[in-house]
């Protein structure tokens, strides 16, 4: 499972790297800074989606397996959930960005919000002491480099 | 269906998703339509479902 997720993670900066790297080359293809920034967006979009989707299986399943919960436990998990609710809001308004619609937005902006909000997912579940699942520090990652 | 099920089910929905990226970036193929899916938020269901176990389970509740 492990293997399957670092391929996951691995092709999206791979594809950013190789494109990177057209960059340099003096080809027909010329393809500007701009282009590769334009182009690093997808991948970056993808790294979030990928940080969003492993966190959020790991909440569930930990919330899932809990018999009960105190209250200090319940607030700290309504806070993380609120957490990746702003990710889930913030990503979706993104995939309507790249996809050419509201294209007013800043999506910069938009993206610093899902990290932010995934970033602050990861430090409650280490205050919690509680395990941050594999590959979620290489996904986000991949979304910083649209930042 | 367990977690590891769950995240590889997960992970084969976005492969496709990533070979048209890989096609779009390397071969200036279109832009891939209908951008990674993001799936509906799990964990606020089983907050709420924990919330009502613990509510069950408190002192003075159900005797």
């Amino acid at each position: 499972m492990k293997t399957i997720w670092a391929l996951v993670i691995l092709m999206t900066l791979a594809m950013f790297v190789n494109t990177a790297g057209l960059v340099g080359c003096s080809s027909s293809s010329a393809k500007t800074a701009a282009d590769v920034i334009e182009k690093a967006k997808v991948p970056a979009f993808n790294g979030a989606v990928a940080a969003f989707v492993l966190l959020d299986e790991a909440e569930a399943h930990r919330l899932a397996a809990m018999p009960s919960a105190t209250p200090e436990q319940i607030a700290a998990a309504e806070q993380r959930v609120r957490r990746l609710e702003v990710a889930e809001a913030a990503l979706g308004e993104l995939r309507q960005w790249l996809s050419g619609e509201n294209k007013d937005l800043d999506a910069r902006g938009k993206m610093r919000e899902v990290v932010d909000a995934l970033d602050l997912v990861v430090k409650g579940l280490k205050n919690e002491k509680l395990a941050v699942p594999t590959h979620v520090d290489e996904a986000l990652s991949a979304a910083r480099l649209f930042l | 269906m367990n977690t590891a099920e769950k995240i590889l089910t997960t992970t084969v929905a976005i492969l496709p998703f990533i070979e048209k990226v890989s096609a779009y970036i390397h071969d200036d193929g279109p832009e891939p339509e209908g951008l990674s899916q993001i799936p509906a938020l799990k964990s606020r269901v089983e907050l709420e479902k924990l919330k009502l176990r613990s509510a069950q389970r408190a002192p003075g509740v159900g005797t």
